[in-house]
């Protein structure tokens, strides 16, 4: 601690810089993970929102809620299985809506659920089951409630009775509505479902009722178009930054540890040992990567109001903690090079360096 | 006098083997008392500071014995080593060869931390060392805030921090013009002689020469006494 808190002291301009470099490195990582949570969030928050064990979609969808079709009958046979404890029906589709008397028309993600069931959202659609309760994503666009959506192309106009924060799917606008009005919006639902969410044993559905598969909530997500590429391009570029991170670090301590050879020869020749000298070095970078990582997710968390309603960012701190200590493992790891250095000066090259 | 505090007995170093094989230092035998300082003399290449290596626990010899006050540490290795270095031999060497990024009284409070003196005896003891070689207005200065003589004058006061039994000086004027050097070179001898402790000064400047209680000169590897 000794030797690692005096150097940061005498050549405070080289460290600040070194810690800004682990700053930016820190906050691109912090604010790149947002934004694919962000986006991951954006797509599934619906799904991910439904208490329920498992689902139901019909065989051949792969998950896919817009290509799944079961039998009004279906809903009746998943209720009447062993082990099903409750089971509500889910239609899903994307759809066109008109704003009051704008112009154009919004892409709309829209859910159709039993009002009271554990499938609704809440705010107003019990008590309104003929309205539209809208995720915030929507509330985004200019709509609030008391409006009303005009649905294309089958004219239906229906009003906003409530706002709901944390449904959004599909990234795109999201709003709920009972399944009556729903088949009303789109009358091909008519008597068939897009999913039936169950509570209990599911798994065994798959044998029991005819055409259906189940999968958990997790399925249904990544079944989503899309969001398997996007999930694993977005960790890959994660990835890669860490990985850049753990070399920038590195070099910049091996260049720093070059620049002291001859000081460390002299100090090991005065008796300090390897660990000494090691440990300096490995309380520096722990101090610079702490503070460059706190650094980056105060930056990134600052960034989340600065971009609400643009952009599709969310900060999660479970994620922030993960890749904080990834940063810091790797950051010390960067360490290891230079500490390889440190162990093969000799003490012998304080006197023989001058002769 | 005092008793025999540094004693080289038979002692030779060669690197390398067959035909490239080099004899640095050939059957140097000689004694160093308590309270004495020798100047270590001759022409470079001549394996004086291979010699300065070998007393310093730096570098072991090919064969002999070293002993410092009373052990042998021609055999020790690896951690033991380095602490008899850190505990009974003070370095003083070439220029300045002070932690660039610790003050004057820092660079002896680093020897304390090492040597695991307690803080207030550390400070005690840097303060009257820096104070014994002038430097007590210095204290919180950088090396690079400093003449090569007050440097020279940390690196004494640096040196006698761990109260050594041998101060071993490679060249410590090397870098000063020979008023200040020296001033130095006395320095360093009145801090031998009031602690009692043994000196061996390698300087190839004969002007130094009268400072000291006594002179080895090496050539070839070949230590003669004068």
């Amino acid at each position: 601690m000794f030797l690692a808190l005096r150097e940061f002291k005498h050549a405070k301009l080289r460290y600040a810089l070194v810690s800004a470099i682990i700053v930016l490195v820190a906050s691109l990582v912090f604010i790149l993970s947002a934004l694919a949570n962000g986006l991951a969030t954006g797509q599934s928050e619906a799904i991910d929102a439904i208490d329920a064990d498992g689902f139901v979609v019909a065989t051949g969808s792969e998950y896919l809620l817009d290509r799944s079709r079961l039998p009004a009958e279906t809903l009746d046979q998943v209720r009447e299985a062993n082990g099903v404890e409750e089971a509500q029906p889910l239609l899903a589709s994307a759809n066109n809506v008109r704003i009051g008397d704008q112009d154009g028309v919004l892409g709309v993600s829209i859910l159709g659920v039993d009002p009271g069931s554990f499938l609704d959202p809440g705010n107003g659609l019990e008590e309104n089951p003929d309205g539209a309760v809208i995720d915030q994503s929507m509330a985004n666009e200019g709509v609030g409630v008391g409006d009303v959506l005009r649905f294309e192309p089958s004219g239906v106009e229906i009003e906003v009775v409530g706002i709901v924060d944390g449904h959004e799917y599909r990234l795109i606008p999201t709003l709920f509505v009972s399944l009556d009005t729903y088949v009303q919006i789109v009358p091909d639902a008519k008597d068939t479902y897009s999913a039936i969410a169950v509570r209990g044993d599911y798994a065994s559905l798959a044998d029991s009722v005819e055409g259906v598969m189940v999968g958990s909530r997790d399925d249904l997500v990544t079944g989503l178009p899309g969001y398997q590429e996007q999930a694993g391009t977005l960790l890959m570029i994660q990835g890669f930054l860490v990985v850049i991170a753990a070399g920038i670090i590195a070099a910049f301590f091996f260049i720093i540890t070059l620049q002291k050879m001859s000081e460390l020869g002299v100090m090991k020749a005065l008796g300090a040992t390897t660990f000494t000298l090691a440990t300096a070095l490995v309380i520096q970078s722990v101090i610079l990567s702490v503070i460059g990582i706190l650094v980056g997710i105060v930056v990134s968390w600052l960034l989340q109001s600065v971009l609400e309603g643009t952009v599709p960012y969310r900060v999660q701190s479970s994620q922030m903690i993960l890749y904080g200590t990834i940063l810091l493992v790797v950051a010390v790891a960067g360490t290891l090079l230079s500490l390889f250095r440190i162990a093969r000066v000799d003490p012998l090259d304080a006197i023989n360096r001058a002769n | 006098m005092a008793a025999s505090i540094l004693t080289v007995d038979r002692l030779s170093r060669h690197f390398g083997t067959g035909d490239s094989r080099v004899d640095a230092v050939k059957q140097a035998s000689f004694e160093i008392q308590a309270g004495e300082i020798v100047a270590l003399v001759g022409p470079s290449g001549s394996g004086k500071s291979t010699l300065l290596s070998i007393a310093g626990a730096l570098l072991r010899p090919s064969e002999g014995v070293v002993k410092l006050g009373g052990r042998d540490i021609s055999s020790l290795k690896g951690t033991s080593r380095t602490r008899m270095r850190l505990e009974s031999i003070g370095f003083i060497f070439q220029g300045s060869n002070l932690v660039s990024f610790l003050t004057a009284l820092e660079q002896l409070q680093f020897m304390g931390k090492m040597l695991g003196l307690s803080a207030t005896e550390t400070d005690v003891r840097a303060k009257q060392l820096l104070e014994e070689l002038g430097m007590e207005k210095r204290m919180r200065h950088y090396p690079e805030q400093m003449s090569g003589g007050e440097r020279q004058r940390v690196a004494i006061a640096r040196a006698l921090m761990n109260e050594p039994e041998l101060v071993l000086a490679d060249e410590p004027t090397a870098s000063l013009d020979s008023q200040r050097g020296r001033q130095v070179v006395e320095l360093l001898a009145d801090e031998v002689h009031r602690r009692e402790v043994a000196g061996i000064i390698v300087t190839h400047d004969e002007r130094l020469i009268d400072v000291c209680d006594r002179v080895l000169r090496i050539s070839d590897g070949e230590v003669r006494e004068e």
